[in-house]
């Protein structure tokens, strides 16, 4: 929506994340011992599964066998609420996921913006001693 | 809210339909064609038949029903199917923000 | 597999039957339009086989069957496509044009040419089909102006009435320019590509450029009359009720948006070209919207409200939402189609009434009518768990979760609430309340081809959103997390709209009219686009061209320059050269001249 757009016109550009650029930290700063996300799903399942280029993400392996259960309870639309749940759970922790990297950012950026007053300040101030 | 009263005729037609249709012009109430057509009138709008009247009741009752069945199994739809998180709850620490002075 | 492409050739070749067979004498069993209502629902019931193949193993096919000509490397051959889109579309398709078809026996029945008529109806839905089903794009342009013509028939059908031959013309003169765009786009794929093909255009989507999709778009804003090229969408309702259902639910104006569906696969990263048509789509939503809501011919209402929806679709393209649009499609035509059906039988019952305001109190007399009315726009309005929420809840979730222009967004939320308000006028001016009609009226809706056709879609109103949506394989990620404001957004916005819109009815109830404002008369005249376009600049060509001969060239240069400008200035000049005068006391002065200078001669 706009909001964002809004509070990076009107409010301070410089502590609202870019969505376009994104991680413009490193992902592990902060997380010394972070580990890449891996996927469950492999390439060859998807290809099988015939899953389109937006729905190969980490949720993959729920969505393939989603398709499983609608196939095999072909008739019957309704048997597979339960899969059906699970994906959209895997897509919701997915989001909030991202969520929480949004988040990262704005306050990282919000930190450095702190520190940088403080070494202005600093800075300042030294050179008001030397004087 | 006014507006509510002029919906009243909705609801007073079921009223219409249990009393009977006593409330029958006098003239007119005399033989009724069951499900075929509506008798001929002389400067009175015409009667539906019973059965008609009926089966529309029977056709809007249908809809509310489904309305209420699938809100009572499938209130997540409307209501939303998750909570949304407040990214002001999420500590620091969870997202991996190492404090001020650090570094 | 195989079966399922079988019985896709037999689902079309059996709609083809009727129209080969109309000059021969077999169907003479039945009469010549219950064999086309017949065999339409034959070939749904065939539909429903590879729907169902598809829907379980989810395969899509191509099938070629016949090499056209071969240019060098560029091969045309009449090839089929068996994909999400067409399979499903045909379907519901099918679905709706039997009910229609057997509402307009009803309808048509008095028609001396009804043979004619469902020739007609039957090849605008087999053209239609070619559209959905083609697999290159010769074979879409095709479809494409064989719905063109088609509809231009149809609307024109009274062409005893000067209304309806120019809605007509205007018909076919708007999707010409229309055709520009889709023509344009063509001759770009030749020249670049070198293929009409789907699958191979899809395959260089990395390499378009912005012209041929800008080509596209004009060519959807003329089919499907988005803003600017909507005009002929309201004219059309000279034509039949049954021609305005079938044209306004499953055939013709979803051709547009259907066009763009197809080509998403282009579109997807462009996201210029997305913004275009997300702009296109929310003006055409909010126009439309406030359009409906002062007009008074129930038609027309229900007209506009399609144009809204069908720019509701085009912003779901724009939010690269494809698949979303196509839902809206298919749950679209199930209400749309009814909604014209009762109104139909409301016109015939009131004599051709079409104005709201001679109705009223309909309630009573045609309970079956006011219940598939109410369904109706309940559905359109989208009321939670009828056929219209299953996809308009979703896009307005997917547009205001996305990156959008926030702008689009807002004009499209304001055009939802109006939907609930143009759809609660119909209501309250039809339904309740005093009737206003002529008492002869002979209102009977006891004819069970009115009923059957009208209940069956109600019945798709009410569950087909809830059965298509669960059984389609799941195509695109819907945003799940949002919170609770967003969710309900689609249902608040609607919600507001008809409390207002209610407020407001009992609130004018009683009171008397007054002057119309600027901004109703703008509503009123349809944002002026017909004066602006079609009057004023024939006007001032004409009142130039009038002033032009008359006063420029007969007046000035005929007459006054030559023959008066002349007699004027020879009358003038003989005037100031003549002594003559005329006036006798200035020749009695004149002998003061020579009497005084006598008596200085004789001094």
């Amino acid at each position: 929506m706009g909001a964002h757009l809004g509070r990076r016109y009107l409010g301070d550009a410089s502590v609202e994340p870019d969505p376009l650029h994104m991680p413009s930290f490193p992902p592990d700063y902060g997380f010394p011992e972070r580990k890449e996300r891996v996927m469950v799903a492999t390439q060859q399942e998807m290809s099988d599964a015939q899953l389109t280029l937006q729905q190969r993400d980490y949720c993959a392996h729920h969505l393939i066998r989603l398709l499983k259960c609608k196939r095999d309870s072909f008739p019957n639309f309704l048997a597979c609420r339960h899969e059906q749940h699970a994906w959209d759970h895997c897509e919701h922790l997915d989001y909030v996921q991202r969520m929480k990297e949004y988040e990262r950012e704005r306050r990282l950026l919000l930190r450095k913006k702190r520190r940088e007053q403080r070494e202005a300040r600093a800075a300042q101030r030294a050179g008001e001693v030397a004087l | 809210m006014s507006a509510v009263t002029r919906l009243a005729p909705f609801s007073r037609v079921a009223g219409c339909l249990l009393r009977g249709g006593r409330a029958r012009p006098a003239g007119g109430g005399g033989v009724r064609h069951a499900g075929a057509h509506a008798s001929p009138r002389y400067r009175e709008c015409p009667q539906p038949s019973r059965y008609r009247v009926i089966q529309a009741e029977i056709l809007s009752a249908t809809m509310w029903f489904w309305i209420l069945w699938r809100f009572w199994h499938d209130s997540d739809a409307v209501l939303g199917h998750f909570p949304y998180p407040d990214p002001s709850q999420w500590t620091d620490e969870e997202l991996g923000i190492p404090p001020d002075d650090e570094d | 597999m195989n079966m399922s492409i079988t019985f896709f050739v037999l689902t079309l070749s059996t709609l083809l039957l009727p129209i080969l067979t109309s000059m021969t004498n077999i169907h003479n069993k039945l009469p010549f339009p219950m064999y086309v209502k017949s065999l339409t629902s034959l070939s749904f019931l065939l539909s429903l086989i590879p729907t169902l193949s598809y829907l379980n193993s989810n395969h899509e096919a191509v099938v070629t069957t016949w090499n056209w000509l071969t240019i060098q490397s560029l091969n045309l051959c009449m090839s089929f496509k068996l994909d999400y889109f067409s399979i499903l579309f045909m379907s519901v398709a099918l679905f709706v044009t039997w009910s229609i078809m057997e509402f307009s026996l009803w309808y048509m029945y008095s028609d001396p040419n009804i043979d004619k008529f469902f020739k007609y109806l039957l090849l605008f839905l087999i053209t239609m089909m070619v559209l959905v089903t083609a697999n290159n794009m010769f074979q879409l342009f095709i479809g494409w102006e064989g719905v063109g013509i088609m509809s231009f028939l149809l609307i024109g059908w009274w062409y005893g009435r000067a209304d309806a031959n120019t809605a007509a013309l205007q018909a076919i003169l708007y999707n010409r320019i229309g055709d520009i765009g889709f023509v344009l786009s063509m001759a770009w794929f030749t020249m670049y590509f070198n293929s009409w093909d789907l699958q191979q255009l899809f395959s260089m989507q990395n390499k378009i450029s912005l012209l041929p999709l800008l080509g596209l778009l004009l060519a959807a804003t003329g089919k499907s009359a988005q803003f600017g090229l909507h005009p002929w969408l309201p004219s059309a309702m000279e034509g039949p009720t049954p021609v305005s259902a079938l044209l306004h639910s499953s055939t013709m104006v979803v051709a547009g948006v259907f066009l763009l569906i197809r080509f998403s696969p282009l579109m997807q990263d462009n996201y210029l070209f997305q913004t275009c048509i997300l702009c296109t789509g929310a003006i055409t939503t909010l126009f439309a919207a406030i359009c409906a809501i002062t007009q008074n011919d129930i038609k027309k209402i229900v007209a506009f409200s399609t144009s809204s929806q069908l720019g509701l679709m085009m912003v779901t393209i724009g939010i690269n939402q494809p698949h979303l649009a196509f839902l809206h499609i298919c749950t679209h035509a199930f209400f749309k189609a009814m909604l014209f059906m009762c109104s139909g039988s409301i016109i015939h019952s009131l004599n051709d009434e079409q104005d709201i305001r001679k109705m009223g109190g309909l309630f009573k007399v045609m309970p079956m009518t006011s219940s598939c009315l109410t369904i109706g726009s309940l559905a359109l309005t989208g009321m939670p768990f009828l056929t219209g929420f299953y996809s308009k809840d979703l896009i307005i979730e997917a547009a205001t979760t996305s990156y959008t222009n926030a702008w689009a967004l807002t004009l499209t939320l304001i055009a939802t609430s109006l939907t609930a308000a143009y759809s609660v006028r119909i209501l309250f001016f039809t339904m309740i309340e005093t009737p206003r009609f002529h008492s002869s009226a002979s209102i009977n809706e006891n004819n069970p081809m009115l009923i059957n056709s009208i209940s069956r879609l109600a019945a798709g109103s009410i569950f087909a959103g809830f059965f298509i949506s669960n059984s389609i394989p799941p195509t695109t990620m819907y945003q799940m997390t949002m919170p609770t404001y967003l969710k309900t957004s689609a249902l608040l916005v609607t919600i507001i709209g008809l409390t207002i819109a209610m407020e407001l009815a009992s609130m004018a109830y009683n009171l008397k009219l007054n002057y119309s404002t600027k901004t109703f008369n703008f509503s009123n005249m349809l944002g002026y686009h017909s004066v602006i376009m079609h009057r004023s600049v024939p006007y001032k060509n004409l009142l130039m061209s009038q002033n032009l001969s008359s006063v420029l060239l007969d007046l000035i240069w005929l007459e006054k320059v030559a023959p008066k400008g002349i007699s004027s200035m020879q009358v003038s000049a003989a005037i100031s050269s003549s002594t003559q005068t005329g006036l006798v006391k200035l020749y009695f002065l004149s002998f003061l001249i020579s009497i005084t200078l006598a008596i200085f001669m004789v001094i």
